[in-house]
């Protein structure tokens, strides 16, 4: 039943960022260019335009991420703050369970929107289709999912210290310092989450970045464990 | 096994620098129902957010069916034992009463549907209904269901009748003190409202600035505490030595009242001695108890 309550407390929220997400889609559809496709030209110079898409669909893991202690409702400005956070808390399960089950409905949330993005790619960028396969796309999209991961549990730490308005703005902030960051960093090229969802991602190198994927798998549950040891020590 | 729900030993919390509480002692019988009564800011809502397990404590120790109420997994069994109604009663905004009456339910093996049936109807609970279009004295009653229904050996229910007409606090105090007749069940509620406390509570603690600074049963207390007014003929030019079991002084010229505690006759018959003194006798109701205390304190 957490998984339900989860569910009813993030349903608007997916719509809001499924609409975010074919938002491209229906921009490049309604509003067509003099000559067809503005992006017209090779793959390889399609990668820093898929780049700077996969930059714009990473806002979408870190908008669906959540702590499931507070209540994240909808349409607060007219009800109000919530203080449900405490029958939340009153309720026979551990904190552990509580965290638990808001990030597996919001992980699930993520990877089913990040769905466009292979179909935003196919749209916006016709010259890709020749170049990519249909077994492309779902390595794309397996991509996606698995380095968003890493940005999504960003999104349940921040969740777990921030209120809705903060944990919004700093997560947004925190996609663009952390791809400045890693663009400029001293590290591997595969700790680049950006890079594997954009440049250097199945579209163009046609395999899947497994060492990219582990780390972001990595990341992402360290992270988690830093979330849970919040979560158990917060006093509410 | 402990005959005591609810223990309390030295409890200390401080918020910035400040306490809120400061060295509580505190026990709460089973099958009691206890009025918790302070001021605000006194450290009624402290208490109880430690006893849930949502504030660890700085020093002392706070144990709810002999179990810890600080240790995460004693607390799961904790809540699975226990009602609790916070004071702001707030429930999902996108939630209706049968939803959440589904999603609480699911977590309750023990849930008494019976409970359940009978409250949706005496509290005139529509199913239908979303909680945001409840009103304040509804979602009361509502998350009173919730806590009833899932047959919890202890309720916990911080300002209860907050929001309620006076006949849904009658119905509810009649309820409450039903629920703990017929199921056995502890109440430990915190109040303001003294005659509600005083109508229901068969125990007190009143705590203030953080520590309790009477505690007992309603009635003992009410036959303890007794007022005396004494007039008398003329000033007494020094201060009247009273014996053991006076609780307050006041004096104001000729006219002096004593607030007695214990040992009752024999500060009536000092009185009596007084010269030219015409002595009054008034029991003492839970408000000027409280109010006694806490001007004081």
């Amino acid at each position: 039943m957490l998984w339900y309550k989860n569910w009813l407390e993030t349903r608007f929220r997916i719509v809001f960022m499924l609409l975010f997400a074919m938002f491209p889609i229906a921009l490049h559809t309604l509003t067509p260019l003099p000559g067809g496709s503005a992006h017209q030209g090779s793959a390889v110079e399609m990668r820093g335009a898929v780049g700077f898409f996969a930059l714009y669909y990473s806002i979408i893991p870190l908008a669906l991420a959540g702590s499931g202690i507070k209540t994240q409702s909808p349409f607060r400005a007219t009800k109000g703050l919530h203080g449900s956070m405490y029958f939340t808390l009153s309720l026979p399960v551990s904190r552990f369970q509580l965290l638990a089950a808001r990030v597996s409905v919001g992980m699930l949330e993520t990877i089913l929107v990040l769905a466009i993005l292979p179909c935003a790619i196919w749209t916006i960028f016709p010259p890709l289709r020749n170049y990519v396969t249909g077994s492309d796309l779902l390595k794309y999209w397996l991509t996606v999912s698995i380095c968003a991961f890493a940005l999504h549990f960003l999104g349940v730490l921040l969740s777990t210290v921030l209120d809705d308005l903060w944990q919004n703005w700093t997560s947004i902030f925190g996609v663009f310092f952390l791809r400045w960051i890693l663009s400029r960093a001293p590290l591997p090229e595969s700790a680049n989450i950006f890079r594997a969802m954009g440049e250097s991602s199945p579209l163009f190198t046609h395999s899947l970045p497994w060492t990219t994927m582990g780390f972001s798998l990595a990341v992402a549950a360290v992270l988690f464990l830093i979330s849970m040891r919040v979560v158990e020590r917060r006093e509410y | 096994m402990t005959d005591q729900v609810i223990e309390a030993r030295e409890l200390r919390k401080s918020f910035k620098g400040q306490p809120a509480l400061a060295g509580l002692n505190l026990e709460v019988p089973a099958g009691s129902i206890f009025g918790f009564l302070g001021r605000n800011g006194a450290g009624k809502t402290t208490t109880i957010r430690t006893l849930m397990g949502l504030l660890k404590p700085d020093g002392g120790d706070a144990c709810v069916f002999g179990l810890p109420a600080g240790d995460l997994t004693a607390g799961i069994e904790i809540r699975r034992r226990t009602g609790f109604v916070m004071e702001d009663k707030e429930l999902y905004p996108y939630m209706t009463v049968e939803q959440i009456l589904r999603f609480t339910r699911s977590f309750f093996p023990a849930w008494r549907t019976d409970l359940e049936k009978k409250y949706l109807k005496l509290f005139d609970l529509s199913s239908s209904r979303k909680i945001p279009d409840l009103s304040k004295g509804m979602r009361s009653k509502l998350m009173l269901l919730l806590a009833i229904s899932h047959g919890a050996e202890l309720l916990i229910l911080d300002e209860p009748t907050e929001g309620l007409d006076p006949v849904g606090v009658e119905d509810l105090l009649r309820e409450l003190v039903s629920i703990s007749a017929a199921e056995g069940s502890t109440i430990f509620f915190s109040s303001h409202q003294l005659e509600e406390v005083e109508q229901i509570a068969d125990r007190i603690c009143i705590i203030d600035h953080g520590a309790a600074v009477v505690t007992g049963s309603l009635d003992d207390l009410k036959t303890r505490y007794r007022r005396l007014r004494i007039v008398l003929r003329e000033e007494i030019p020094s201060p009247i030595q009273w014996g053991m079991g006076v609780e307050r002084l006041r004096q104001h010229g000729r006219m002096v009242e004593v607030l007695v505690s214990d040992n009752f006759d024999t500060i009536l018959k000092q009185a009596q001695s007084l010269p030219g003194s015409s002595v009054e006798c008034f029991p003492v109701n839970l408000k000027e108890i409280f109010l006694e205390y806490v001007r004081s304190n």
